[in-house]
């Protein structure tokens, strides 16, 4: 009896021994949260550019919020929550990014970055054979893609504009390639940075499929549609022109808005034909429509027939006017691409290179679906410089809200068009002239304090 | 062995006094001896006293029941009795006292008094023959106080233990101070051998039967990589062999009072209204009021605004209604309609008993609970302890536990009705009728009232009534069994099998129904009026359901083989073991729509196609409440642990552990961290140069050994999160959970530990000292990164290296003995640590200064947890303005003062946030059968930052602060006030500037009367009448407040948080009764 227990245990002590030794490692391997994963599979790293609220939805608008679209009553400007936005309305040197912890442009951007360089690292791990090529193909695009997308918004807010002749040592952005976030971060200059833009753009058009099955994930046409913005932010028309028509050549569908239904509060639909990528705007406080006040002059040039003098803006109760033209379907404005940016870059190319009708045809055609059934009379140009000052000014009361306009008046200004901006809050004014230092906005103050880069001209 | 021990720790907790019963019955020349043996305290029987007979030269014991019997031949005899843990008795029967009852008082024996037992969870030493500082706090001072926790009455009583509420609301317990910064700092719960994965308020404190800390490396080590925070082992009451049947009950009633919200520092109405009405001549609402998302206003605004354009007679009507919510203050309406007595209960019964092969105990509780909130809790548990000697070398133990608990949510709290950051203070709840008033909650008012759609639900928001229509339910169920297999193979070698199985049911029913706001609210938002005028409902009417159930399994086997020895003066006592143990969680949270509880019917909604809201038209998908998670978490472990013992006077103790786990993606060389510790001590009272009447006991020990820090949550590898199934691409999505961070090296505390206890002048005089050296190596913190990198703001990183020093003095003493038994226990901690080490490089200042919890030092040499401000240039005369010093100069330019160019360095530095000195003083007098207990708290040496008025978060989100009224008016009165003046716009980082400026910090020391207990005690003496062995009558009241404290501001410093409100004293009555 007693040496029966004495094996027992003997044996259960020996068994537990065996286990601990033998199995210990498989026991211990097993996952400690079902949740996790390692970047390892195509399926996780496709995981990681489908989060959508990183790669699709972005604190952004700084450029909106600086540009002319819109102004501000001292009041409105004064009951702003936050000072940082206070500052960005009127142009200050400093402190326009908040530091408190709140997200910002800067980190929003490079966070997508950080997922893009992520997911191409361990891409570099994943053999690539014929069962898995397209897809891997396709995964390898879209970081590419989101990466260039979030270094051009960077350098369009952060650099000064781009000029061929200085931009090799005016100073860009940091470019970060790794995961690892130990590198310390380093400016470029602005042509390095425009270029690792339109290397990756290239290589995603080559490995992207024409178009994507939701417009959240890019696509062939994305690349194009930012291939042919980027060289028009560039001033390399001919290249722009290439590219936007590359875009228009495999999809060119507009929206008509005689379908909309004005009186809606958001009368624009959400994915809707025009857009090619998705991307939302999670704007600052200053461009909210409860705040914003459309540029009465702005607002005066659209014409009568014109649908989107209803469609794009109410009227508040004192007669000002505000947008709610928002691809989005709700406030927020909508920052990826659509069919009616490229045909105004078609358009304006055109002009510029002197090819045509001056662009006439593509501003016409996009007009066409902006104006009362019927009542559109095709707009002409007898030169090509009154054919740019008509698509220019087409191109500001199409795309108002979209975040373009802070880049469009930094190359104008490149042109010589002169634009002046002012702010008037009470008996201040504020001006901002043409080609003015402060048009590359102030790296965030903590950034150049971590990272010892230097910060822009002030 | 094990019942031995059993048996001791009863006897030592338990004093005894022996009645005798003596009937001696004459017959045939014999004398027929009959007699009882019951212990005092409880009027338990006493089994198995050896009885001995002088001249007779007889022996006999006593039966399980306490009784013996004996013939006598001659007579007078000598009796003498004598019982381990009992001081021997002699007891003389003459021939003329035979026939009468004797009453014979027997002591505990000194030996017995000092014969603590230790358990480490692994093993039972003696206290003696430790050498590692551990505090054994017995059931007797534990039971002083009523709780539903056990935990909860330890601050009040431990040395070296505190809690600290200075980095959250419910406070933290720590055993001596930090030893990580930013793991988790929380000590490990041990409940009788295993670490108790389990809810902690699910142990009934009546089945307690004592506590031990252990404090130092040599205490702690046995437990490893969980150990770097100290351990609290819990061991429970057993069966006992050899034990007639007893029953304890206790029962006790506990009422606390009304909360004060006075205490609370809100703005007064008056002034709140005045701030609104100035804000709204600066047209700070307007964009609020033009906003198509209809912002909340409050009804004060909305009253101007229908001033603006109200006729003459009209504006002096509207006035005076706003005059007339000057007076209100929404703290009244709390106190009225929501807060209330809270009751708590708590009953139990045990009934133990054991024959010489078994010993068994069976004990049941109950507890309800009523808060001040009307919420409800109650627990029942169950427990089931049996201990079967099988052979006389195999033992057989089982436990069983069984919680069941439910709890159901009350009224809302102070704060917790919001419509912006909080509520205005004039809002009512209640119109002078007792109906319920709507309160804005999402949306204005006077949208809700313009509404007229036809078809919408009612979209008002009644806080008096919405929490009857939002109820959560909490069903616990824990059942937790264990059984262990001991064998002596030889004499002295053991081994032990033991295995634990546990699983919690964790059931959250939260039903919000169609009546309440929030199902309302929901169902108006995603409705929409189509082109025909009709109105389409994407939510289904009915209430909203939300299931969320969890499901805790741990298994842990563990075995152990042990050897005692002593041969003469060498006494070997060796431990060696493995484990291993798994805890398994899992979760499921599922959400239903149009739920109808009537006839358990359902609704549908579409979770993945985006609706227009009804508001102001922006598409948004339906809430989607429904989750999955699995969390498994293994160990594997060995460990060994020796002591040797020469002369009784010389120990030498030595452990050693490793631990493994399947924490994600550790590379397998960290996956084993080796801990060890040894110790040394002396029983120098035993040297026969120190025998002497004086001195009783007096041991000097000294210990080293580091233990770790294991934090679950870190990780070498990038590891992602899923986040479920993005309504986009309509696949899993992915977020990270954790960067790849090589550099990362786990953290290491080490700790010497030199100690002494003492006993003089005949035990009147006891107590403990111990001095420790704590050093934490590699200590993982926050740092802040530039955040190109695109990882976030900051990373973790071995920042600093701390060091900790202490000192745990423990005094009992017995000030008088006789009639009036007084007798005191001081418990005294010193814990001050200090930053060694700091690797960060960010030190801007604001990093080093905020509201709420304190943040890590920055500077060497200064406590973990510094209260540091902003040097404060005082209020500008002329205008009131704040003003600070940038680069040694008195400067208003608050962006720079909380910019870069202030550094921690420019910063004032108060002092530690933690108590550097605490612990508490505990009377107890006992005259006759009365017994009271006074203990004071105390909390010295440490600073905290006062809540001021924020002038931000008042104008945007109505939080505001009654030192608004002491705010700088007009010149002259910076003389006696540093509260800022009022200024609209609000210069950039003023609040930021100002509040954490050195007029609001405040020293926190403070002393607190914890609780004030009386005891009336009968036992049946011997009186066999009477159906009882002992009853005990207690009042205990607790929580009396603060009988000191440094600041001025009436604030108590552990409850110094916006709206957290000091616990409410309470009285509780109770009876105890041993049959």
């Amino acid at each position: 009896m007693k040496t029966t227990y004495l094996k027992i245990i003997i044996a259960s002590l020996f068994l537990l021994g065996i286990g601990t030794n033998y199995s210990c490692k498989k026991f211990l391997e097993a996952k400690s949260d079902q949740k996790l994963a390692v970047p390892t599979s195509l399926e996780e790293l496709q995981g990681l550019l489908d989060n959508f609220s990183v790669m699709n939805q972005t604190i952004a608008g700084t450029g909106e919020a600086s540009s002319d679209n819109y102004y501000l009553t001292k009041e409105d400007w004064e009951s702003l929550s936050y000072e940082n936005e206070k500052r960005i309305y009127t142009w200050e040197k400093d402190f326009l990014f908040p530091q408190d912890g709140r997200q910002n442009e800067w980190q929003c951007n490079y966070t997508a970055i950080y997922y893009s360089n992520t997911v191409l690292g361990a891409l570099e791990k994943i053999n690539r054979n014929q069962g898995n090529a397209s897809k891997w193909d396709n995964i390898k695009g879209q970081a590419l893609f989101f990466r260039a997308q979030y270094l051009l918004r960077t350098v369009l807010l952060w650099a000064v504009a781009f000029d061929e002749t200085t931009a090799s040592s005016d100073l860009g952005i940091p470019l970060r390639y790794t995961e690892d976030f130990n590198i310390p971060s380093v400016r470029s200059s602005v042509s390095e940075s425009y270029r690792r833009i339109l290397d990756d753009l290239e290589e995603s058009a080559n490995l992207l499929p024409i178009k994507s099955n939701h417009p959240a994930h890019p696509s062939k046409l994305a690349s194009y549609g930012l291939l042919a913005r980027t060289n028009l932010a560039m001033r390399r028309y001919s290249s722009a022109s290439k590219f936007a028509d590359s875009c228009l050549n495999l999809y060119s569908r507009l929206m008509d808005f005689n379908s909309l239904n004005q009186d809606a509060n958001f009368p624009i639909q959400q994915f809707n034909e025009e857009v090619i990528l998705w991307n939302r705007i999670l704007a600052p406080g200053t461009i909210s429509n409860s705040v914003a006040k459309i540029d009465q002059e702005l607002y005066d040039s659209y014409e009568d027939n014109d649908l989107r003098k209803t469609i794009y803006f109410f009227k508040n109760a004192d007669g000002s006017k505000a947008f709610k033209g928002y691809y989005e379907q709700l406030a927020s404005p909508f920052g990826g691409i659509a069919t009616d940016e490229i045909y105004l870059i078609k358009a304006e190319c055109d002009a510029r290179l002197k090819i045509g009708d001056f662009g006439m045809q593509s501003l016409n055609t996009l007009l066409k679906t902006r104006f009362k059934e019927g009542k559109f009379i095709p707009k002409t140009a007898i030169s090509s410089d009154v054919a740019l000052s008509i698509i220019l000014a087409e191109r500001r009361k199409e795309l108002l809200m979209r975040d373009l306009r802070w880049m469009d008046i930094k190359r104008l200004n490149k042109e010589g068009a002169n634009i002046k901006l002012t702010r008037i809050l009470g008996d201040q004014t504020y001006v901002l002239q043409p080609n003015d230092p402060r048009y590359a906005l102030p790296i965030p103050e903590d950034v150049i304090r971590l990272s010892g880069m230097p910060q822009n001209k002030r | 062995m094990k019942t031995k021990i059993f048996n001791k720790i009863d006897l030592k907790l338990f004093s005894f006094i022996v009645l005798t019963l003596l009937t001696c019955t004459r017959a045939f020349a014999q004398y027929y001896v009959k007699g009882k043996v019951i212990s005092s305290l409880d009027g338990q029987p006493v089994s198995g006293a050896n009885i001995r007979f002088l001249k007779a030269a007889a022996m006999t014991k006593t039966e399980l029941n306490g009784e013996f019997q004996f013939n006598l031949k001659v007579l007078p005899d000598t009796l003498v009795l004598t019982h381990t843990g009992l001081k021997t008795k002699k007891i003389p029967i003459t021939i003329d006292k035979y026939n009468s009852s004797l009453l014979v008082e027997m002591e505990p024996s000194e030996k017995a008094l000092e014969e603590v037992v230790i358990s480490t969870g692994y093993q039972q030493i003696p206290k003696e023959r430790a050498t590692g500082s551990f505090t054994s706090i017995a059931k007797s001072l534990l039971n002083q106080q009523v709780t539903t926790s056990i935990i909860d009455r330890l601050e009040a009583v431990t040395s070296g233990i505190s809690v600290d509420r200075a980095s959250g609301y419910t406070g933290k317990l720590m055993v001596r101070g930090l030893s990580t910064l930013n793991g988790p700092v929380s000590p490990l719960i041990v409940l009788d051998n295993y670490p108790y994965e389990g809810d902690l308020n699910n142990i009934n404190p009546n089945d307690v039967e004592n506590i031990t800390i252990l404090k130092d490396a040599a205490a702690a080590s046995i437990w490893g990589a969980r150990a770097g925070n100290g351990v609290i082992v819990i061991t429970t009451k057993k069966g006992i062999f050899n034990h007639t049947l007893s029953i304890q009950i206790n029962s006790n009633l506990t009422v606390s009072g009304e909360p004060d919200l006075s205490y609370i520092k809100q703005i007064n109405s008056s002034d709140f209204i005045d701030v609104e009405s100035m804000l709204y001549s600066k047209n700070y609402y307007r964009s609020q009021i033009n906003s198509a998302n209809k912002p909340v206003l409050s009804p004060v605004v909305e009253l101007l605004i229908k001033r603006s354009s109200a006729s003459p007679l009209k504006q002096n009507a509207i006035d005076q209604q706003i005059n007339s919510y000057r007076t209100l203050d929404v703290r009244d309406q709390y106190s009225r309609y929501f807060y209330q007595k809270a009751v708590n209960q708590q009953h139990s019964i045990m009934l133990n008993g054991g024959s010489e092969t078994n010993a068994w105990l069976v004990s049941a509780g109950y507890d309800r609970n009523v808060n001040n909130l009307d919420a409800k809790y109650d627990r029942f548990n169950l427990r089931f302890n049996n201990n079967i000697r099988l052979t006389k070398k195999l033992n057989f133990e089982t436990n069983l536990f069984y919680t069941k608990s439910n709890s159901l949510s009350g009224k809302p709290s102070y704060g917790q009705i919001i419509s912006k950051g909080t509520i205005f203070p004039y809002a009512q709840f209640a119109d002078a009728n007792g109906n319920p008033i709507p309160l804005a909650k999402n949306y204005r008012q006077s949208y809700l009232n313009s509404l007229s759609i036809q078809g919408l639900q009612d979209w008002n928001y009644y806080p008096l009534t919405d929490y009857l229509h939002t109820l959560a339910t909490t069903n616990l169920q824990d059942v937790m069994l264990n059984f262990g297999l001991d064998y002596k193979i030889t004499d002295g070698l053991k081994t032990t099998v033991q295995y634990q199985y546990e699983r919690q049911n964790n059931d959250k029913r939260s039903l919000q129904d169609q009546n309440s706001y929030y199902t309302r609210n929901l169902i108006n938002l995603y409705s929409q009026v189509d082109a025909t005028g009709n109105l389409i409902k994407r939510i289904p009417k009915g209430d909203i359901l939300d299931l969320n159930n969890s499901v805790l399994t741990s298994n842990q086997i563990r075995g152990q083989v042990t050897y005692n020895k002593t041969l003469e003066d060498h006494s070997l006592s060796l431990l060696a073991g493995t484990e291993v143990r798994e805890t398994l969680t899992k979760g499921v949270a599922n959400r239903t729509y149009g739920y109808n509880s009537e006839n358990l019917s359902y609704g549908y909604v579409d979770l993945a196609t985006p609706y227009p809201t009804l508001v102001n038209g922006s598409t948004n998908f339906i809430p989607d409440n429904n989750s999955f998670a699995q969390t498994r978490l293994r160990y594997a472990s060995f460990y060994g642990n020796g002591a040797y013992t020469f002369k009784n006077k010389y120990i030498m103790s030595a452990s050693v552990r490793r631990d493994a786990s399947n924490l994600f993606g550790v590379s397998t060389n960290n996956k084993w961290t080796p801990l060890w510790s040894a110790g040394l001590a002396w029983n120098a009272a035993a040297e026969p140069f120190l025998t002497n009447k004086i001195l009783n006991e007096l041991k000097l020990r000294l210990t080293y050994g580091s233990s770790g820090n294991v934090d679950p949550k870190r990780s070498a590898v990038t590891t992602l999160y899923n986040q479920g199934t993005s309504v986009y691409s309509l696949s899993p999505y992915y977020s990270f959970d954790q960067y790849a961070n090589p550099q990362l090296k786990w953290e290491t505390v080490s700790q010497i530990n030199a100690g002494l206890d003492f006993a003089i002048f005949n035990n009147r005089i006891s107590g403990s000292a111990d001095f420790y050296l704590k050093k934490g190596s590699d200590l993982i913190g926050v740092e802040p990164i530039d955040y190109t990198a695109g990882v976030g703001f900051t990373v973790q990183k071995n920042i600093a290296q701390i060091r900790g020093k202490g000192l745990d003095l423990v005094f009992n003493t017995k000030n008088t003995i006789g009639t009036l038994n007084w007798s005191s226990d001081i418990n005294f901690s010193y814990h001050g640590d200090k930053i060694d080490a700091y690797y960060n490089s960010d030190l801007q200042a604001s990093n080093f200064v905020n509201q709420g919890n304190p943040r890590i030092s920055g500077i060497v040499g200064d406590a973990i947890y510094g209260v540091y401000a902003y040097k404060w240039g005082g209020l500008n005369p002329t205008n009131g303005m704040p003003q600070g010093y940038v680069a040694g100069n008195v400067s208003t330019d608050y962006l720079s003062i909380t910019g870069a160019s202030t550094s921690v360095y420019d910063l004032k530095y108060f002092g530690s946030a933690m108590p550097v000195y605490y612990g508490s003083v505990g009377n107890s007098i006992s005259y006759k059968n009365f017994t009271l207990n006074v203990r004071v708290l105390f909390k010295l040496g440490y600073f905290f930052r006062r809540n001021t008025i924020d002038y931000t978060s008042l104008n945007s989100n109505w939080i505001g602060h009654s030192d608004f009224s002491k705010r700088w008016q007009k010149p002259g009165d910076e003389s006696h006030t540093n509260v800022p003046a009022l200024v609209y716009p609000i210069p950039p980082n003023m609040a930021m500037f100002y509040q954490n400026a050195e007029p609001f910090v405040s020293k926190a020391d403070h002393v607190r009367l914890q609780y004030v207990n009386v005891n009336y005690r009968l036992t049946n003496k011997g009186n066999s009448k009477r159906p009882y062995n002992s009853i005990d009558l207690y009042i205990t009241t607790s929580n009396l407040g603060i009988i000191w404290r440094a600041n001025k501001d009436g604030i108590d410093p552990d409850y110094a948080y916006n709206n957290s409100l000091p616990p409410t004293p309470s009285i509780a009555v109770g009876i105890k009764i041993g049959l």
